[in-house]
């Protein structure tokens, strides 16, 4: 039969590429598979860290009704309502660089350390406060003292699950055979978002000349 | 329809599927072969063994892809609204617009029953939505920003009530194996556009120069069939989701009574808005949305004029029809004497005692049985009435507790608030049971109780805002919250009905959230005995009433046995499993399971809020979405 001997002449080599191009498809495919979950390990970072902004934004917001609501009695602190006003300003700006590249490692970082600057200056302020008996009674102000406290609570939380997030995500990227996916398709390990205890003054950071966000 | 005759429907269609899905594969095995004979094999078109090889290569990629899917849409709704780029709105968002749409969807979900589903932002300035997931527990809901910023809150609500009726009748789960069947079919374009890429930059080297031609035109020709397999997958998108986006606009108009909000949402998309969206999944994903999101030949969805046409038809049978149902009428079932269930050891039923006393039932009134019959006949659906007693109920209930709901770390305050007891004794032993493992979640929790006053009528609908919250903890924060309930729980030495309720639902709300759904073992006649002995011991003071429900649930189900399972075999984790396993079985099962536990609560004629609690938090977590329940 023509057909036997037509077979019988179809090249060794043929066949497999035949078998290599299967093997390339399902290779494709597992490496899509890969892609899917590296993608969604890091929008769960994203969602994550869209949380955090939430209550971020409302620390924000409650910061100069705080003010506005102690300035009267606390006249002569002025150092350190201004300490505040100037820590808020420097939060809110990183706060917008880090929403405009969601999940940079550098941004984060910087943010966070905003945050505790900010954080530390209204420590300063809650402990001054005490200071000023008039104050215990005016309730607005103690009212925002509250909302504040609570709003520290939920950004500590929020922390905590952006962070479990993160490390989640970051190890994945580290593992064979997910990290030469990673590296094809250029997943940035994230940032966690460091909390510094100790107090310390408003870190000083320019804008104007921060480095340029990695390529990726 | 009854609501899970329409569930039973949707499964019916996804045997077409597969008959269609067959023939694509079928066609596309056999433009293969054709196109391998006339390339590799020089025009052989009826060897055997050439047919072997190219159907075992198409079939091979077709099952790979249909397996990636299948594996990628696992992970429920979330998976779609990944793919459709698709951002998590944050439940504590301040944005007025993204506000305004969250609110429509939880008081719809409160207002059915239904767990509040987290809900993604397109962000695209065209009209359209979806609803996706493989069940209740992981269905998600999608919009634009063109939905959330051009809709008046009329048509948010139109378009969310379409998406709604999704849900409940299940199409979201054809909708997700649609998408499985189809990966294979598309793969293979996939290959071909792989192996066109890989001959591009081939040298020519030693081998036959023939070989190489015919494989490249082999990749070619993969791909034009690839285009036929997404012919085929077009075509069958199409065949199955036209029929149904008719029957989700009824349902909708059914639901809000008001055609002009859908009608008004189409219109728009009509006008200069249009529903294309620009994300590179919208095709795969096309027939989950709302109005056409690509340009095709193969149109997922019926043309807009006649869907508005079919609309504003429904304006006249509405004015026609009544409002309600008659209720039924609730019959007294009269009780054979049981033989005396032997002492009750402690747990359930000296729980249920236990809730008796005025431990937190303030002297609410008692709800009528056939309200909770109205419930069960209305399961599924929405109504106006019952969207408009969430919103008060939301509006009412302090507004500290609704706002704390909405943050997962006061969410678990909330929830421990609601289970804190009236008595101050006890109460300071539970406070203390938190505090040992948490301290700042007591503080908190101590917080929101003193602040707001909870009723028992809010505290459903705000342990369904804070269950939605809570999905946002990570695993470890989870597990951490899991286990301080739990001594919460275990604090005052017995588990009563509220403590039940919130166990069903914070684990049907959290755990479909969750990376991978637990396989569950078949539901077995033991398991509906089991959940229906709950709800019979939790509307009882003691055994023999406690079998008097029973006997009214035995009465309507012969399988169900003579008498309830003794209290100490029912533990919260036996419940647990024992809903799991229900919650993925058939409709029959659970058609049967329900009306097992609404013949246990309306058997004494007299049902405490808590009972309806329980009860709807068991249905929910089942896939039974019951709605808010009248109060007298």
């Amino acid at each position: 039969m023509t057909t036997h001997v037509q077979l019988a002449e179809v090249p060794a080599p043929l066949v497999a590429l035949g078998v290599a191009v299967l093997a390339i498809a399902l290779l494709g495919i597992w490496l899509m598979a890969i892609y899917n979950a590296l993608v969604s390990w890091r929008v769960r970072v994203q969602n994550g860290f869209a949380q955090i902004d939430v209550q971020l934004r409302r620390r924000h917001d409650l910061v100069p009704n705080l003010v506005a609501a102690v300035k009267g009695a606390m006249a002569h602190e002025r150092e350190t309502l201004e300490g505040v006003t100037k820590a808020r300003a420097a939060a809110v700006s990183a706060q917008a660089a880090a929403a405009a590249i969601p999940g940079d490692a550098a941004a984060t970082a910087t943010l966070a350390a905003a945050e505790a600057g900010l954080q530390s200056a209204l420590s300063r302020l809650m402990i001054v406060m005490e200071r000023y008996p008039d104050l215990k009674a005016n309730s607005s102000a103690l009212q925002l003292q509250e909302e504040l406290v609570s709003t520290e609570n939920r950004i500590a939380f929020a922390r905590q699950a952006y962070n479990d997030a993160v490390m989640t995500y970051n190890t994945r990227l580290a593992v064979f055979p997910d990290l030469l996916v990673a590296r094809l398709f250029s997943f940035l390990p994230a940032g966690l978002f460091e909390a510094e205890d100790h107090a310390r003054a408003v870190p000083q950071v320019d804008f104007a000349s921060a480095p340029p966000p990695r390529a990726g | 329809m009854d609501f899970f005759e329409s569930q039973e429907r949707a499964k019916r269609n996804t045997s077409l599927l597969v008959i269609l899905f067959a023939v694509g594969v079928a066609a596309t095995v056999v433009s293969v072969h054709l196109l391998v004979s006339a390339t590799v094999f020089r025009g052989q078109l009826a060897d055997p063994r050439a047919f072997l090889l190219s159907a075992a290569g198409v079939l091979a990629v077709v099952g790979i892809g249909t397996a990636v899917k299948f594996a990628q849409m696992s992970h429920g709704g979330r998976a779609v609204a990944e793919a459709l780029g698709g951002r998590l709105i944050d439940p504590g968002t301040g944005d007025p617009s993204e506000r305004r749409v969250l609110n429509v969807v939880e008081e719809m979900a409160i207002a059915s029953g239904l767990r509040v589903p987290p809900v993604y932002l397109m962000d695209d300035a065209s009209i359209n939505a979806f609803a996706a997931g493989n069940s209740e527990k992981d269905a998600v809901i999608g919009v634009t920003r063109g939905c959330i910023e051009l809709l008046s809150r009329d048509e948010l609500q139109g378009v969310m009530a379409h998406e709604f009726s999704h849900v409940f009748h299940r199409d979201m789960r054809l909708n997700m194996r649609l998408v499985g069947w189809l990966g294979g079919i598309f793969a293979v374009s996939i290959v071909g556009r792989i192996l066109i890429q890989s001959m591009r930059g081939s040298r020519p080297s030693r081998g036959k120069n023939d070989g190489r031609a015919a494989v490249a035109a082999l990749g070619v020709g993969l791909f034009i069939v690839g285009i036929v397999g997404y012919f085929f997958g077009r075509l069958i998108q199409a065949a199955v989701s036209r029929q149904r986006e008719y029957l989700a606009d009824a349902s909708a108009v059914q639901y809000t009574r008001n055609p002009e909000g859908i009608a008004g949402a189409l219109e728009k998309i009509a006008g200069a808005a249009g529903s294309r969206l620009s994300a590179p999944a919208a095709a795969e994903f096309s027939h989950f949305l709302f109005a056409n999101g690509i340009a095709s030949l193969f149109a997922t969805h019926p043309p807009l004029a006649e869907r508005i046409r079919r609309i504003r038809g429904a304006r006249a049978s509405i004015a026609a029809a009544s409002a309600t149902p008659g209720l039924p009428a609730a019959a007294s079932r009269p009780a054979p004497t049981a033989p005396p269930m032997p002492t009750p050891v402690a747990g359930l039923a000296a729980g249920s005692a236990a809730a008796s006393a005025p431990g937190r039932t303030a002297g609410e009134p008692p709800i009528h049985a056939a309200a909770v019959r109205a419930s069960r006949d209305s399961m599924g659906t929405l109504s106006p009435e019952s969207v408009a007693r969430a919103q008060a109920l939301l509006a009412d209930a302090s507004s500290v507790l609704v706002e704390a709901a909405r943050d997962p770390f006061s969410a678990r305050a909330v929830v421990c608030a609601a289970l804190l007891q009236d008595r101050s004794a006890a109460r300071a032993v539970q406070l203390a049971a938190i505090r040992a493992s948490d301290p700042k979640l007591a503080a908190e929790t101590e917080r929101l109780a003193a602040r707001g006053a909870l009723r028992p009528v809010d505290r459903l609908p705000l342990l369904e805002l804070a269950a939605a919250s809570l999905a946002a903890l990570s695993p470890a924060q989870y597990a951490a919250f899991r286990t301080t309930l739990a001594q919460l729980i275990a604090a005052d030495g017995e588990v009563d009905r509220l403590e039940w309720t919130v166990r069903v639902l914070l684990r049907h709300a959290v755990e479909g959230r969750s990376a991978a759904p637990h396989p569950s073992r078949r539901a077995t006649d033991d398991d509906v005995s089991l959940v229906a002995s709950v709800l019979a011991w939790s509307g009882a003071r003691d055994a023999p009433a406690a079998c008097r429900a029973w006997s009214a649930a035995a009465a309507g189900d012969g399988r169900l046995g003579a008498r309830p399972l003794a209290p100490d075999r029912c533990s919260l984790d036996s419940l647990d499993a024992s809903l799991r396993a229900i919650a993925g079985s058939g409709a029959a099962l659970r058609r049967r399971t329900v009306d097992a536990c609404v013949a246990c609560v309306c058997a004494d004629g007299v049902t405490t809020v808590e009972e309806a609690e329980l009860l709807r938090a068991v249905c929910a977590s089942i896939g039974a979405p019951m709605p808010v329940i009248a109060a007298a």
